[in-house]
């Protein structure tokens, strides 16, 4: 349960991941998606979360080694160098490098010396390519390019085929081409979608 | 990970608590070396606990909320992270004052 003051933003969330699958969550403004990650990965104290991966539950003090999260905002240190991140990560920069071919000229620039849509595709691509068996990407369509919108989701797609993702996103499209199954959160609860007719039911489309 | 890419982070995580702490330790070091006393040491730690709970409660009303999660990824939770910048903090504290006790001593 997450609660404000006197307001509950979530009640019963509960979402699943699956190796080789890409899980979409959707939800209006304020609906709590991003507070159930944060609960997920111990960024916000909440009562009753539970994380299990086959059916074992993960030690969230260890969470970040099993599932990987992309946040709403920056999380990279402002003043670390992309590469000194890539590094702590266990990622090859120049692997990054190869999908997105403009970073070649950040590989000794920090963070601040970024834009807000360069700072995240780095921070998305720091992410996924970092090895864990889960992801979760807390919109990571949001102030990026069209052209960056379909290497994002190429990379959503390459990663799937050996890990688990859950992408949530306001880009409709964006997400509906990548997700293989959609859920919705609305009114503290989460549901699954089998079709456009229960997006409509739980008032996130009309 | 290293232990110098750990000290690298806790650095990067808790940059402001460590400068501020650093200040106050050269302080009590400059003190010390002008004068000892054993109410002096329970003194000192007694501000500095202080001075700690006040800067992390500032810190926290400004802080980006979604910064934590590049430690999380790594597998180092809030409660790690925040346990190693208190322990860097006073151990730097105790070299100091240390140092200046075997030089003036």
């Amino acid at each position: 349960m997450v609660r404000f003051g006197d307001k509950t933003v979530l009640s019963g969330g509960y979402i699943t991941s699956e190796t080789g699958k890409v899980t979409g969550l959707l939800g209006r403004n304020g609906a709590g998606k991003s507070c159930m990650f944060r609960a997920l990965m111990g960024g916000l104290k909440v009562e009753n979360v539970m994380v299990s991966i086959d059916e074992k539950p993960v030690n969230r003090q260890r969470i970040g080694l099993s599932v990987k999260y992309l946040p709403q905002g920056r999380m990279l240190p402002e003043n670390m160098k992309l590469s000194r991140a890539f590094e702590l990560y266990g990622v090859n920069y120049w692997s990054f490098v190869n999908r997105f071919p403009k970073y070649s000229r950040f590989h000794d620039a920090a963070l601040w010396e970024l834009s807000g849509g360069e700072a995240r595709v780095a921070e998305l691509g720091l992410v996924l390519l970092s090895e864990a068996p889960f992801y979760i990407l807390d919109e990571p369509f949001s102030q990026i390019d069209p052209i960056n919108i379909e290497a994002v989701q190429a990379l959503i797609r390459e990663r799937s085929r050996d890990h688990g993702i859950i992408v949530t996103d306001h880009n409709y499209d964006a997400i509906s081409k990548v997700a293989d199954n959609l859920f919705v959160i609305a009114d503290g609860y989460t549901s699954p979608v089998h079709s456009r007719d229960d997006l409509v039911r739980h008032g996130y489309l009309r | 990970m290293t232990l110098r890419d750990r000290i690298y982070l806790t650095w990067c995580y808790g940059k402001t608590q460590l400068v501020i702490g650093l200040v106050y330790n050269l302080v009590c070091a400059s003190w010390l070396s002008m004068g000892i006393s054993y109410s002096f040491f329970v003194d000192a730690f007694i501000i500095k606990t202080i001075i700690y709970a006040i800067t992390l409660f500032l810190i926290y009303q400004f802080r980006n909320r979604d910064a934590i999660f590049f430690y999380i990824n790594l597998g180092l939770s809030r409660r790690k992270m925040e346990l190693s910048v208190l322990l860097l903090d006073f151990l730097s504290l105790a070299v100091l004052l240390t140092a200046v006790l075997i030089i003036y001593g």
